[in-house]
């Protein structure tokens, strides 16, 4: 569903890329997650999928339509929960769904039942016509996400998706992430809380100075890497010293 | 008033006056100071001579008239220039949130940010009420010390006048629209209210005063008319102008009559603040979550008529950021029509002039250079700039939409700008020329800003004072207009000498070909725009890294 071949990106006036040759698949009903240090890649990379930013090489296939040729036809498959949940606060929680929801161009049967279960779902429907300015920070994110599912699209990206979250509203995502990917769909997912991407996700890879450096299953890990959690792999693989002076094979197993 | 008030205030200065840290920035902010005191310096001189001739006519007794009339002029300057500041910095700080949390009091906030504004203002008033103060002192030969002394004196105090104004209206004001549920709305339109009061007792002022120079006599009559109103609520000036006029025991009892004035106003300010400051900023803070139980319906909207509604709330759904988009409804009508009032139906040769040199500065310039739709198109979208580029909506769709939405603007001004010129007279072919020239010179000029954002925008910006004033891109857009500004004005002043000279009396004839020049460079603007720099905005969107 997701296809990435040797993307790169290098913002203006940078000295070194942002993202360097960056390859990944993620298949149909998989729960995929992205980790990685601060400044690794990881938004610079998201925001290439979502289309946000020019990428300088490479290319990204989003639900079979390339992003440099088909980019309309790629968005519409992506519904998008960014790190800043960026909304509009000038807005009421209804009207930045229905805003969204026009331009996905949601029937308004569908737009109705969809908001309406969400909006119970994450406990909103009080809320919704108020102004999303007095929303504290988790309500924001609530809204994000059912402004991002709003359109049911096949590919969800997920930005830190859980900071902010009450416990009952962040196992409700988690539970909307595992039904979307049961219907065939793709959650990429990113987040520094490694115990929930450690649970929740099918497949993981790890970023570091804009180069996948390992991807593998939990399952892959477990194998290899008996004993450790994600958490130590992965302050492991990111240590400058430990993958540059490594002599630990067991990591190079998994890591690239 | 605690200790807090002193690292408030110097907060405040470093927000306000502190040069940007980016070097390229700071030679820009200081390129564009140096460039504003050039333009304004020949004014100044032409405003001093003025004054100096007029002393030098004048009987002693009715200098003062004229002193108090300039220290008027003078704090309306400071109302023209701050009020909309004013407002912005007491009433709608973003900070305001952040200064609710510390150990200070209403007071302590209040305060620091109203002698902010104050020096803000000092400026303004030292550099235009002193020279000219003093210039009719030299012109009058008065060579009593304490005309200069007080004069002086007095330029420090006059600006506190229009500051203490504003807070005595709007504090009361805000803590009523507070209690209101869509005070954004309201607040909105009594801020621009207030504005079109001020500017236009402003302008019926300084055209009274210009039209009894032109003359070469001043009418007094017409000025005294002219200012009576606004001198009973400005009341102290003609105190201070005495004490400035008269000496001994006589000048002293003036001067003490105006300070008690000012420190009755400023009690009376601060008294206020104390009390009110804090209880309509908290209500500011919590506006909003007031529980709405009205479940409202999901409208369903092309994507054209959401992209627009959603800007349109964006930019217009706070007050403070409302004003800096809208104020281009309020100031040109009402320019427009004092200057009518004084002016207007001399549409005889030589007669309108004036009227119709400022119908087409104004027109040209509200109408097409300062439009904050197009000057922050893609700006104003800040963080949320994410949301926009991630939309399954082409480029082109995105860029129309806020090129519609800059035209519709500029359509707006332009009818009230119609309306206001057939109010002040102005003959109906001037008129209907300036209409169609703004149409066509609004598209390209709109074209053109919107160009300028896209090149360098600014998504990064925590205020409205960051957003909006960034200089240089406001004042490309001012340049962009001033070409056609000149030929409109030139094309005028032209009009005396050449076209009834050849075509006689005709007015409606000579008016038109006097506009033809104009009306020529609008079409270039609008095919220059459309043919040239509109192909070139989706790859610039396209390419836009945030």
């Amino acid at each position: 569903m997701i296809t990435i071949n040797n993307l790169s990106k290098k913002y203006k006036n940078a000295d070194r890329y942002a993202v360097n040759n960056l390859s990944l698949t993620v298949n149909d009903g998989e729960v995929f997650g992205f980790i990685g240090s601060n400044g690794a890649g990881k938004s610079t990379t998201i925001k290439c999928i979502t289309g946000i930013l020019p990428f300088s090489e490479g290319s990204i296939e989003i639900a079979g339509y390339d992003l440099s040729k088909d980019i309309i036809s790629a968005k519409k498959n992506i519904g998008y929960v960014s790190d800043n949940h960026s909304v509009y606060d000038k807005l009421t929680g209804r009207e930045y769904v229905n805003f969204l929801a026009d331009i996905y161009d949601v029937s308004k049967e569908l737009r109705d039942t969809r908001l309406n279960d969400l909006a119970i779902r994450f406990n909103l429907q009080d809320k919704l016509d108020s102004p999303i300015k007095s929303y504290s920070h988790g309500m924001k994110q609530k809204i994000c996400v059912i402004g991002a599912l709003i359109h049911e699209p096949k590919v969800w990206i997920l930005d830190e998706p859980l900071t902010g979250l009450d416990p009952k509203s962040a196992k409700e995502l988690k539970e909307l992430m595992r039904e979307h990917c049961e219907k065939g769909n793709v959650v990429f997912f990113s987040s520094h809380v490694l115990e929930v991407v450690e649970k929740l996700c099918d497949r993981i890879a790890i970023i570091k100075n804009g180069e996948i450096i390992a991807t593998f299953t939990m399952a892959e890990l477990e194998e290899k890497q008996k004993g450790k959690s994600l958490e130590d792999f992965f302050l492991e693989i990111t240590e400058d010293a430990a993958v540059s002076d490594s002599n630990d094979d067991k990591s190079n197993d998994i890591a690239k | 008033m605690t200790k807090a008030f002193l690292p408030l205030l110097k907060n405040n200065l470093r927000l306000m006056f502190g040069l940007s840290k980016d070097f390229k920035q700071r030679r820009k902010d200081i390129a564009i100071y140096v460039a504003l005191g050039i333009l304004i310096l020949p004014v100044l001189v032409i405003g001093c001579l003025v004054f100096y001739y007029l002393a030098q006519n004048m009987p002693i007794e009715n200098l003062t008239n004229i002193i108090s009339s300039v220290m008027f002029a003078s704090e309306f300057m400071v109302l023209f220039f701050g009020v909309q500041s004013a407002i912005s910095i007491l009433f709608f700080a973003k900070d305001n949130e952040l200064l609710m949390s510390l150990p200070v009091t209403g007071l302590d906030i209040f305060l620091s940010k109203l002698t902010t504004i104050y020096l803000l203002h000092l400026g303004l008033a030292l550099l235009l009420q002193l020279p000219i103060i003093l210039t009719i002192g030299i012109g009058a030969a008065i060579k009593n010390a304490g005309f200069y002394i007080l004069g002086v004196l007095g330029s420090f105090l006059t600006p506190f006048i229009p500051l203490l104004a504003i807070t005595i209206i709007a504090v009361p004001l805000n803590y009523i629209i507070s209690y209101f549920k869509r005070n954004n709305i309201i607040g909105t339109i009594a801020v621009l209210l207030i504005f079109a009061g001020v500017f236009g007792g402003y302008y019926y002022l300084i055209f009274a005063v210009q039209k009894s120079a032109q003359t070469g006599t001043l009418d007094m009559a017409q000025l005294q008319s002219a200012i009576k109103v606004m001198s009973y609520i400005i009341y102290p000036n003609t105190y201070l102008a005495n004490s400035m006029i008269t000496t001994g025991l006589t000048a002293l009892k003036n001067f003490a009559i105006f300070f008690v004035i000012i420190f009755g106003l400023a009690t009376l300010a601060i008294a206020l603040s104390a009390l009110l400051y804090r209880g309509s900023a908290r209500r500011g803070l919590e506006s909003g979550t007031k529980s709405n139980r009205k479940v409202k319906d999901n409208e369903v909207k092309s994507i054209t008529q959401s992209l627009l509604m959603r800007d349109i709330k964006n930019s217009l759904g706070e007050t403070s950021s409302a004003i800096n988009y809208l104020l281009g409804f309020i100031i040109p009508p009402i320019v427009m029509i004092m200057l009518g009032l004084i002016y207007g139906g001399d549409n005889q040769l030589g007669g309108a002039g004036p009227l119709n040199i400022v119908a087409v500065s104004l027109a040209f310039i509200f109408g097409c250079g300062m439009n904050y739709f197009a000057i922050v198109a893609f700006s104003r979208e800040g963080r949320q700039m994410d949301i926009l580029k991630m939309l399954p909506v082409s480029s082109k769709t995105i860029i129309n939409q806020k090129i519609m939405l800059a035209n519709v603007y500029t359509f707006i001004i332009d009818l009230i700008l119609l309306v206001s010129m057939f109010i002040a007279k102005v003959h109906y072919m001037i008129v209907i020329m300036i209409f169609l020239c703004v149409l066509l010179a609004g598209i390209g000029c709109n074209i053109y800003v919107l160009y300028s954002d896209l090149k360098a925008p600014n998504f990064v910006w925590n205020t409205n004072k960051e957003l909006f004033k960034n200089n240089s891109k406001t004042l490309s857009s001012f340049v962009i207009v001033m070409p056609l500004v000149l030929v409109g004005i030139a094309s005028i002043m032209c009009f005396n000498v050449i076209w009834p000279t050849i075509l006689g009396d005709d007015l409606v004839l000579n008016y038109f070909l006097t506009m033809l020049p104009s009306f020529a460079v609008s079409l270039l603007y609008a095919v220059c725009g459309l043919a040239i720099i509109y192909p070139k905005l989706e790859k610039m969107y396209e390419n836009l890294e945030i």
